[in-house]
């Protein structure tokens, strides 16, 4: 009945109106598009989806000697069922909050400052290896290709980079000392990092952070102004996007591997790819089903880790995290306690929640 | 938008690494970068690091100049960075492509070679 309620005539016409629009969409797909892409798939290098295709997935060309046509035709079919996934889980969120009442984003008002200085932190915390990283990228400067917004600025050179790493460290410094002034450091890490991914490989290190950078002005601004529940809803942004960074990875692995989970190889491959002395033990020495236990339970556990939300569950999710990624780190090299994702989980705590641990690890 | 449009739209992501089906694909890569020094008679692996390059960036460039058809552009991009670390001479270089096949099998090709005639 309450649901009822909720789904009013405007809803009802606003959703009868994207349906119609999915269904043209579909159409236009299944009886158009798709025959072209299949004829673009078997002789390509004249059909007019060529230009598309390198603007919107410039992948292809480098993959698809790897891949065959019924790969990539799967891709395209993809995009419209994403396109219709990612309509129903935004009226399920609308639906979701309709219902829902958070009471821990009440940390959002009370430990504000707390939750500035720890954004302040963590870029800091990578403020010194990204300029040793800019001065490796230097010698590659022949590769550089500015990414999006980056064709306004000046182009690659170290001494630039330097200039804007100075004020991108003076004012998180800033941001540390006073808990206010996110603005600037954020967009300089939006910058610097357009920077670092300009030589074609773009990857998501630091998404969670990139997020919050995108979201913590407007968080901050929020604390001034009368409205008390905007700062709330702006960490709880905060917090969803940290999530879903992680609800992301596990719904790509399914949706692109699907079936292919539950298969060793999988795994095994990566192992192999990355060439760390554990994960080429683990390969020699490791049974195939219990490697395909480890992806099954990579793929549910990042899938799950949208229950970080709830306030009695993010302990469990959080632990998780660190034990994920101190996996990752032995058996493909990558992250562990320096990756930006972990860092990120400060803002699923607060400061007396924090302390508390401290002192249990300490006494 | 990452999501449904299946690419990153800079400053969104998409999470799609570790996602790539192996199953499906012909074969799985990475690449090497050996020289053979002008004393030594046999060839040595170059650890990317000493050309300023971390392990997945030097495979995301190979792939991608190696589909482009520009492999020796880059193997002569390469010799010159190493040419900068003062490191010993060398006579040959190549860049070697691994392959893994999705039964297991192994084989390697040699994708860009340079000799001392092509190293300037």
């Amino acid at each position: 009945m309450q649901i009822k309620s909720y789904i009013s005539k405007h809803l009802l016409s606003y959703l009868g109106g994207v349906l119609l629009l999915d269904l043209v969409l579909l159409c236009v797909y299944a009886f158009w598009l798709r025959p072209e892409v299949s004829s673009f798939l078997q002789n390509g290098s004249d059909h007019w989806l060529r230009p598309w295709v390198a603007l919107f997935y410039p992948r292809f060309f480098s993959e698809y000697n790897r891949f065959s046509d019924a790969y990539f035709l799967q891709l395209a079919d993809q995009v419209l069922v994403r396109l219709l996934l990612a309509q129903l889980v935004l009226l399920l969120c609308w639906l979701f909050s309709k219902h829902t009442t958070v009471s821990w984003a009440e940390d959002g008002l009370k430990y504000a400052r707390f939750y500035i200085r720890c954004f302040a932190l963590i870029g800091l915390l990578y403020a010194y290896d990204w300029i040793y990283s800019f001065y490796r990228l230097s010698f590659h400067a022949s590769y550089y290709d500015p990414l999006s917004f980056l064709v306004l600025f000046p182009s690659f050179s170290f001494g630039w980079l330097v200039s804007l790493w100075v004020f991108w460290l003076l004012s998180s410094l800033y941001c540390l000392w006073r808990a206010r002034g996110s603005l600037l450091p954020a967009l300089l890490f939006i910058v610097l990092q357009a920077y670092l991914y300009s030589f074609g490989k773009l990857d998501h290190t630091y998404a969670p952070y990139t997020y919050v950078c995108l979201l913590i002005p407007f968080y901050e601004r929020s604390l001034h102004q009368p409205v008390v529940g905007t700062a709330l809803s702006w960490l709880q942004s905060m917090r969803w996007a940290i999530a879903l960074c992680y609800v992301q990875a596990g719904l790509e692995k399914l949706m692109l591997g699907g079936w292919g989970w539950l298969d060793a190889t999988h795994l095994r491959t990566y192992l192999w790819v990355h060439q760390r002395p554990a994960g080429l033990w683990l390969i020699e020495h490791s049974p195939s089903h219990l490697l395909l236990v480890f992806s099954l339970l990579v793929m549910l556990w990042q899938l799950s880790f949208i229950g970080v939300l709830w306030r009695r569950w993010r302990w469990l999710f959080l632990l998780g995290g660190v034990l994920f990624h101190l996996v990752n780190y032995i058996f493909l090299g990558i992250g562990w306690y320096w990756h930006s994702y972990v860092w990120c989980y400060v803002f699923f705590l607060n400061p007396r929640e924090l302390g508390r641990w401290l002192r249990l690890y300490f006494e | 938008m990452p999501f449904v449009v299946l690419r990153d739209i800079y400053p969104f992501f998409r999470f799609g690494m570790f996602a790539t089906p192996v199953q499906q694909a012909h074969y799985t890569e990475r690449y090497d970068f050996y020289v053979k020094v002008a004393e030594l008679h046999d060839w040595q692996l170059v650890p990317v690091q000493v050309l300023y390059l971390d392990e997945s960036f030097f495979h995301y460039l190979m792939r991608r100049e190696l589909a482009a058809g520009r492999a020796d552009s880059l193997l002569q991009h390469l010799l010159k960075v190493y040419a900068k670390r003062r490191l010993p001479a060398i006579s040959q270089a190549i860049l070697l492509q691994w392959r893994l096949m999705p039964n297991g099998s192994l084989d390697s090709i040699v994708v860009a070679y340079a000799d001392k005639e092509l190293y300037k």
